[in-house]
């Protein structure tokens, strides 16, 4: 391999007869007056010059000809040239000597480069594509750190250099992003990152409106020793189950957000909340109040208290109450109609037990250094993590301010975390709305660093996720996206450079850029395998066909015992059939089924002076 | 462009007049089949037939180049350039640099002219076809020897290499005859006119040239081959005419006269190696050609890094290069 034609101070070609370049491999340039630099390859071409484009200039040179000379011991094919564009890793400047030999490195050379953490202090997230060749001289402790999972979904063993994720410079560069388009393997790597969290035991609240974060089930075909066996590690709570709101916590701002879950309330609504609420407020004096204040403006007659008083000092109190509630909200609420919208509101939330539980099981895995996982409908779960998010925020705020101002008595310890959550930017939409649940996001995105506390933000659609937030994500997790949208924000956002935003659409599932202001440049990983599965993985395809399959196996089992089955009279084994498939099937459904049967080639159909009669296919292959 | 009229003119005439010359391909066609030899299909050799032809030998190329800097004389510069490579990937090449302005170069020029009683401009290009002749000699039969063939494709007609080199040329040929050696010189632009002479054609005392006859006159995978006991060149070499691919423009094959009777075989094996939709040359003459050649772009930097500037500019560069429309 030698360095040829024109070289830059940051881009150089290399060009090699005997050897195919792998694109991203790292390779060491003999050029002492720069000090040997490393390279990387970003683009790889083979040509020959014999066999050249078929062009209106360039005729196609046939097989014949081909086999013609290898009849006699020349393979044109072996003329083939190898070329590269490689990329100077560093700076240097001045361009590299034209002519200089270039050569694969020992790993001993490029340590230095891929791995800054060793594994126990970093998350192992996966290989870095192009170390492919420097997998047998890896150290003991980088060696088999890890399983790879091929597209297939077999499992095959580490091949490569390991992609440490260095966790701890999140304190200079905070929050992680990770993108990519459906089926490029982004819940594939945030469940990697989970599962590292875990090992290292990283507090974090991670939302699962999809019920698949579970840790229980060990990947299929994964050796032993990758398991992870986490039990303890997470916990996994339901909103509205074990997990709620604290009422008497919520601001006003909070109420109405969560009001308006599933459908923004009204202006009018919103202003009555504002206006009812107060600070404390329970959730019974507050829907008191607002079903009082109902009664007392649908029946005005109840505020007013009968002429020489009543006797029931009860009935006094009440509508002393009603007056009151009147006339300190009567004019500033609307109709009782807007309240009733908000009573109802308030019940349907109650219903859900959003009520019943507070936060606190949530707060004491975190304080347990757990992975807690919030489960919910979608809707609800967005709202109520507003509210959980800015919580447990500000008791990590409030706790590390305490210690700065030096209090005398600080806050109650409350730990650094880590919250985790998937299609980001429902919670961060990028344009005029700010939703409670985006304010929140927005404040951890740039303070969160000071706290320890970090974000790792899943999308789709990074184009709509909010600028700010994007901005703040130091390091970002790149998976296959083809929109253009998408896309060009990725190259607003990060260092990829044209090569590898082109090569975005084609990255196979699990391959990604890493592009982080920890490492400093890109570096395409293909992400580890799991440890554990998804309860989601089968393809619902091929559910649908061993449902089926067994629904129809259990058919053949018990129509076998009725061969051979006469079409004629058929009705006397109908009641049987039914009784042993514990269906009710029509005597057509069943004549149906058999027909079919017969097409697959299982049954036969033998005519009688009766008529037809099924009977068994000789030789049948038997599922 | 401005034409003035009496050269549109002559133009015109000029093309009625050669169009006059263009024989009908039927006629031709008819009486060389009838006069000197016959028509034949030639056939693509399968792997299998190609390698029971080559019987286990290789087959190899020779091709030489030369580059020129400068242009009066004796302020020039060759490089020559001759190559010789097997289909095995061997590869026997001789370099070197020729320039009047060197004394020894400069007395190999002048006894040249004297003994042929020339200008020494036009003893230049005695000089340099001799050498070129030579050198591609030379590693040709460096390859006979060590390597010993079943087939050497020269670029060029063998005319050249007994005319400029007659002792090495006879060399070769005891050998190659010896050791049963094909050998084909592939003359892509025939500039003989023994067809022309045979079939009594001639123009107003002008010759008819063989190239002017084989245009379009074969079928792609067709050759012409003349009997045996008829020489349409020299006594010693046999000659044949293929069109070897889609292009209309046949080529000229020689051989030895000993080896006539391999011709047709070696031609059916030339014809496999031809790409069909190309301009009627085998690939592998193709790729010696291009491994020889020293480009423009080569020269340039070859010059650049070894001649100082002063030197250059002194001695070669030419005013009109300068030119800048």
């Amino acid at each position: 391999m030698q360095v040829v034609g024109v070289t830059t101070q940051q881009e150089l070609y290399i060009a090699s007869r005997e050897r195919k370049f792998v694109i991203n491999e790292i390779l060491v340039v003999e050029d002492q007056g720069r000090h040997n630099p490393r390279v990387e390859v970003v683009a790889t071409q083979s040509f020959n010059r014999y066999i050249p484009l078929t062009t209106e200039r360039n005729g196609l040179v046939d097989e014949k000809v081909l086999a013609g000379l290898q009849a006699v011991g020349y393979n044109v094919q072996e003329e083939e040239l190898n070329l590269a564009r490689a990329r100077v890793i560093g700076e240097i400047s001045t361009p590299v000597v034209v002519g200089s030999k270039v050569r694969r490195p020992a790993f001993s050379e490029v340590s230095q480069l891929l791995v800054r953490v060793s594994p126990a202090e970093g998350l192992v997230l996966g290989t870095i594509r192009g170390t492919e060749n420097l997998v047998d001289e890896l150290p003991e402790d980088l060696a088999d750190v890890l399983c790879l999972c091929s597209p297939g979904g077999s499992v095959t063993s580490q091949e490569g250099v390991p992609f440490i994720f260095d966790y701890r410079s999140m304190d200079q560069y905070p929050h992680i992003g990770v993108f990519g388009g459906s089926g490029s393997g982004k819940s594939f790597g945030l469940r990697v990152l989970l599962e590292e969290l875990m090992i290292k035991k990283i507090p974090g609240i991670a939302l699962d409106p999809h019920y698949e974060m579970d840790f229980s089930v060990p990947f299929p075909g994964l050796p032993g020793q990758h398991y992870l066996d986490c039990p303890d590690r997470y916990r996994v709570f339901t909103v509205g189950v074990d997990v709620g709101v604290n009422f008497e916590e919520l601001t006003s701002a909070e109420l109405v957000a969560l009001l308006g879950t599933g459908e923004p309330l009204s202006e009018a609504m919103a202003g009555a909340v504002f206006t009812i609420h107060k600070r404390k407020d329970s959730l019974q004096s507050f829907s008191d109040n607002v079903k009082d204040l109902i009664n007392a403006m649908e029946d005005p007659r109840l505020t007013r208290t009968e002429p020489g008083g009543r006797r029931d000092p009860l009935e006094a109190q009440k509508a002393e109450r009603y007056r009151d509630l009147s006339e300190r909200y009567g004019t500033r609420v609307g109709g009782a109609g807007t309240l009733r919208g908000i009573s109802w509101r308030l019940n349907a939330l109650a219903e859900q037990g959003l009520f019943t539980a507070g936060t606190a099981a949530v707060e004491q895995a975190v304080l347990g250094r757990k992975l807690a996982i919030i489960r919910g409908p979608v809707r609800l779960l967005q709202t109520y993590a507003a509210y959980l998010f800015r919580r447990l925020y500000h008791q990590r705020r409030n706790y590390r301010d305490a210690v700065k101002r030096q209090d005398q008595a600080p806050e109650e310890w409350f730990p650094p975390f880590v919250i985790i959550t998937d299609e980001a930017h429902n919670f961060a939409l990028r344009g005029d709305r700010e939703p409670a649940s985006k304010r929140i996001i927005r404040e951890i995105a740039q303070e969160g660093r000071k706290y320890g506390v970090n974000l790792i933000l899943a999308s789709q659609r990074p184009a709509l996720l909010d600028d700010t937030v994007n901005a703040q994500l130091n390091t970002k997790l790149i998976f296959r996206t083809v929109r253009a949208a998408d896309i060009a924000v990725i190259k607003d956002e990060t260092d990829l450079g044209p090569e590898e935003t082109g090569r975005l659409p084609y990255l196979n599932s699990g391959n990604a850029f890493i592009s982080s202001a920890i490492t400093g440049r890109s570096i395409p990983v293909r992400i580890r395998c799991t440890r554990t599965a998804s309860p989601h993985s089968q393809n619902p395809f091929d559910e649908l066909v061993e449902q089926s399959r067994a629904g129809d196996d259990k058919f053949r089992r018990v129509i076998k015992e009725h061969l051979p089955f006469p079409t004629f009279n058929a009705e006397l084994h109908l009641t049987a059939i039914q009784e042993k498939l514990g269906a009710k099937i029509s005597f057509n459904e069943i004549l149906e089924k058999m027909r079919m049967l017969a097409a697959e080639g299982l049954l036969q159909v033998e005519k009688t002076p009766f008529g037809e009669q099924y009977i068994l296919k000789e030789k049948s292959d038997e599922h | 462009m401005l034409l003035s009229n009496p050269v549109s003119d002559e133009l015109k005439a000029i093309n009625l007049a050669l169009r006059k010359r263009i024989y009908a391909k039927e006629e031709i066609r008819e009486r060389l089949a009838r006069e000197l030899g016959r028509f034949c299909r030639l056939s693509h050799f399968s792997q299998q037939e190609a390698r029971e032809w080559a019987g286990g030998r290789e087959v190899a190329a020779v091709d030489g180049s030369v580059n020129y800097l400068g242009a009066l004389f004796p302020y020039i510069l060759c490089i020559f350039r001759a190559l010789a490579r097997t289909t095995g990937g061997d590869r026997t090449a001789v370099t070197e640099v020729f320039s009047p302005l060197l004394p020894h170069h400069y007395r190999e020029l002048t006894d040249l002219s004297r003994e042929q009683d020339l200008d020494n401009e036009l003893a230049v290009n005695i000089v340099k076809e001799r050498k070129l002749v030579a050198f591609e000699l030379q590693v040709a039969m460096e390859t006979v020897v060590r390597k010993s063939p079943r087939l050497v494709i020269f670029d060029g007609g063998f005319v050249r290499y007994e005319r400029h080199a007659p002792e090495a040329w006879s060399r070769y040929r005891q050998l190659a005859l010896e050791k049963e050696i094909f050998s084909v010189g592939l003359i892509e632009e025939a500039g003989s006119f023994g067809l022309g002479r045979e079939l009594n054609l001639a123009h107003y005392g002008n010759p008819v040239f063989d190239r002017e006859l084989l245009l379009g006159l074969m079928e792609p995978g067709e050759c012409f081959l003349v009997d045996f006991e008829r020489y349409v060149k020299k006594p010693a070499f046999y000659t044949a005419f293929a069109r070897l691919s889609r292009n209309p423009q046949a080529v000229a094959f020689d051989f030895f006269k000993e080896q006539a009777r391999y011709a047709s075989g070696v031609l059916n094996y030339l014809y496999t190696i031809t790409p069909a939709g190309g301009r009627g040359v085998p690939l592998l003459l193709d790729i010696v050609d291009a491994e020889a050649r020293i480009s423009d772009r080569e020269m340039d930097l070859l010059l650049e890094a070894y001649l100082d500037v002063e030197v250059r500019e002194r001695f070669f560069a030419a005013n009109r290069l300068r030119r800048d429309l």
